[in-house]
């Protein structure tokens, strides 16, 4: 059976998709675009990736994570920030300054990862990624 | 300069291997792993995770209160035919019956909308 669709975008709830284009825009690469002029609704096609898109949300209430009960994040993002804890370290200071703010730096070593909230509440990742 | 490569969107619901193998069967991927965290990888296509949440709700879309949060956008050549696909895969209709549009909204069988984009 062949597939009945083709993925095209994720597109993530916000305040101001402009604000959150520009901050994906800064962590992925590309420049993000108004669709059809209009400032609800920002397309930022990452350079090798996927469209994502950013649709702005009347009223918007951002996840309480890590409760699952409650206004979950129901998605993340997982981002290779690079191979070696240097690296790391490197794209966390660089997503601090961009407005992200740290929700879980523990056990890194165990885990591989640490968790941001980007400026708009959604929960991240920043993956130590060995590349073969 | 990018300063990280999207890797995997990854899914929060109450049983992993259950979506994901909605969404291979949608997206034509493939299921590996098993238990807590289940991946699909699409053949040229954005990989997609799922994870399991203890005590997971779903969105009651469109109510902000009780956000998506977010929404995948896939792409179809014909929505009626599509539509049918992913109805008898599981999903429901959450705003279908504009048929003068070149999307409709579905949720997925844990309750996350996707959009049929046409368009």
């Amino acid at each position: 059976m062949p597939p009945v669709a083709r993925f095209r975008s994720v597109v993530l709830d916000c305040p101001d998709p402009r604000a959150l284009a520009d901050f994906y825009a800064a962590v992925l690469g590309g420049t993000p675009e108004a669709e059809d002029g209009e400032d609800d609704w920002f397309v930022l096609r990452v350079p090798g990736g996927p469209r994502i898109a950013f649709q702005q949300v009347e009223g918007y209430t951002p996840p309480e994570w890590p409760r699952a009960d409650r206004n979950p994040q129901q998605f993340h993002l997982d981002l290779d920030g690079g191979a070696t804890w240097a690296e790391i370290d490197a794209a966390h200071e660089r997503v601090l300054a961009l407005g992200a703010r740290p929700l879980d730096l523990e056990d890194r070593e165990k885990k591989d990862f640490q968790v941001y909230a980007d400026p708009a509440g959604h929960p991240f990742c920043l993956c130590r990624v060995e590349h073969p | 300069m990018a300063l990280a490569k999207l890797g995997v969107v990854v899914l929060d619901c109450p049983d992993p291997g259950t979506l994901a193998g909605f969404y291979a069967e949608v997206l034509g991927g493939t299921v590996e792993g098993e238990g807590d965290w289940v991946d699909v990888k699409v053949p040229g296509g954005q990989s997609l995770a799922f994870q399991a949440a203890a005590g997971f709700v779903p969105p009651a879309w469109p109510a902000p209160e009780h956000s998506q949060q977010f929404h995948l956008d896939l792409t179809v050549d014909d929505l009626d035919a599509a539509e049918r696909g992913v109805l008898a895969l599981g999903a429901k209709p959450l705003d279908a019956e504009d048929r003068s549009r070149g999307w409709r909204v579905y949720a997925d069988p844990a309750g996350h909308p996707f959009c049929l984009c046409s368009c």
